[in-house]
């Protein structure tokens, strides 16, 4: 992390820095959050992962709106959803690298009644 | 990494413990006396009121011990219980008088009497010395509120940052919120200090459960309705984003039942408390002194007598509502601002407010009454 530009203060909203757009926390994460507004279909995000600063860039595959999550890479149907290093789920479909990650492609895990 | 400020002035108490605040607390138990309490505050300049809804609870035991508590708290000078009948007042002063705390209890006809003493009480309290303390004394609470992906990338893991570093300089600190901790219990159970204190915390998530059904019919599912429109797919991820605020270097010594102390002086605690506003108020009455909220969507959010630090990682938030943030690191997002940084800049403010600069959450209180 020591590579990247240092904070002039709390929060510096107008750092001039390039906008990132995923972030993935963890290199095992299969999935990243999307950090701008939307991220529309077809876009090349950019983004960077938390723990070690790797760069990464996918192409989107849905419109995505802020906080969302997408799809790092393909995971099959019964996969485990890997965020941050913890998995947080499993694909209920055959989920496209890109792919918007949601309640619609995506189960629960926990065994805990909802 | 800057070094961590190290010390702030507090007060001292009987007990031993620091209080980063000095209210001259009018607690009024009943509807009756809140209106004559109302009075009397505005008669009597300096005192913190605290009227008969507060802590507030189904349980009658929870509600006696969050009073309790609440006037036991190191931010509180003294206490005068207002009540309509004498004979209510009696198990909460006695419970407060076991603390080392000032307490006295009055009629709601008590008069000038009344007026006389209220006014000695703020005297009093304003002569009190203060003195330096160091972080060592300072016992935090946190909570996240209106959970999304920047609280589970920013503002929480910020604020387990924070505590990585004050509970090894020997502070003591709380989280809760069990209802959205049960998604990863391997998880939370891997941090107990020791075996016990994992099976405590599986009964405990057992026993939140069990009791699902009735959260669901009172419109309390996890992950909520905001949290799913705002990208929160299922209970582990929220549970994640939530427990970030634990850390990683500290275990969990005790898993606390709501408004109950630690018996720890120092380290990391988890509190079996609900997602709303109560479990600051179950926090309080434990005698945590300072209260760090993490929030994704800002909200409004105080306590009487503790000061509340309102962490905000969410550029939209940030950008809509910077009257209710006291800590923004939506640089975290940005790649601006690393979480080590964003912890600095909490610590900073922490050890400002323990030296009596007013939180956000104060200045708002203060404009109000």
């Amino acid at each position: 992390m020591s590579t990247r530009p240092r904070a002039v203060g709390s929060g510096d909203a107008k750092a001039d820095v390039p906008a990132l757009q995923v972030l993935s926390v963890t290199t095992l994460d299969n999935v990243g959050v999307v950090v701008v507004e939307t991220l529309d279909a077809g876009a090349l995000a950019t983004g960077s992962t938390l723990d070690t600063g790797v760069a990464l860039q996918i192409v989107s595959a849905n419109n995505i709106p802020f906080g969302h999550k997408i799809a790092l890479m393909s995971i099959p149907r019964g996969e485990a959803v890997i965020k941050q290093g913890v998995c947080i789920g499993q694909a209920a479909a055959a989920i496209g690298a890109g792919e918007h990650v949601h309640l619609h492609n995506m189960v629960s895990r926990s065994g805990v009644p909802s | 990494m800057t070094a961590v400020p190290s010390t702030f002035t507090g007060w001292r108490r009987a007990n031993g413990r620091v209080g980063i605040r000095n209210h001259v607390v009018l607690l009024s138990l009943d509807s009756g006396s809140d209106a004559v309490a109302a009075t009397l505050s505005a008669r009597v300049p300096g005192l913190t009121l605290v009227g008969s809804r507060f802590g507030a609870s189904a349980q009658r035991d929870l509600h006696l011990r969050t009073l309790i508590g609440t006037g036991s708290n190191p931010n509180v000078a003294s206490v005068t219980i207002l009540a309509t009948d004498v004979a209510e007042p009696s198990p909460i002063m006695e419970g407060i008088a076991r603390s080392g705390q000032e307490v006295d209890a009055f009629r709601v006809d008590a008069g000038q009497d009344l007026i006389g003493h209220l006014q000695a009480r703020v005297q009093s309290a304003a002569q009190q010395q203060q003195v330096r303390a160091s972080v060592s004394d300072l016992w935090i609470s946190t909570k996240c509120e209106q959970s999304d992906a920047t609280t589970s990338l920013a503002s929480c893991p910020t604020v387990g940052s924070m505590f990585d570093r004050l509970i090894a300089c020997g502070a003591c600190g709380v989280l809760g919120e069990t209802p959205e901790l049960v998604g990863l219990t391997a998880l939370v159970a891997s941090r107990a200090a020791d075996p016990a204190v994992a099976a405590k915390w599986t009964r405990v998530r057992q026993a939140r459960i069990d009791r699902r059904a009735d959260e669901r019919r009172a419109g309390r599912e996890q992950p909520t309705a905001e949290n799913i429109a705002h990208g929160i797919t299922t209970i582990e991820e929220k549970s994640l984003g939530s427990f970030a605020k634990a850390g990683r270097d500290h275990p969990i010594l005790d898993v606390l039942g709501p408004a109950e102390a630690p018996s720890a002086q120092a380290g990391l605690h988890l509190m079996d408390t609900s997602s709303e506003t109560d479990c600051i108020d179950h926090m309080v009455a434990a005698g945590f002194v300072v209260h760090v909220h993490a929030s994704g969507v800002a909200g409004p959010v105080d306590h009487p007598i503790v000061p509340v630090l309102q962490i905000n990682g969410n550029p939209f938030s940030v950008a809509d509502a910077p009257e209710l943030i006291d800590i923004d690191v939506s640089g975290i997002l940005k790649g601006t601002l690393t979480v080590e940084q964003a912890a600095d800049n909490l610590i900073g403010a922490l050890c400002r407010a323990a030296s009596g600069t007013l939180t956000i959450a104060e200045r708002r209180i203060r404009k109000s009454s």
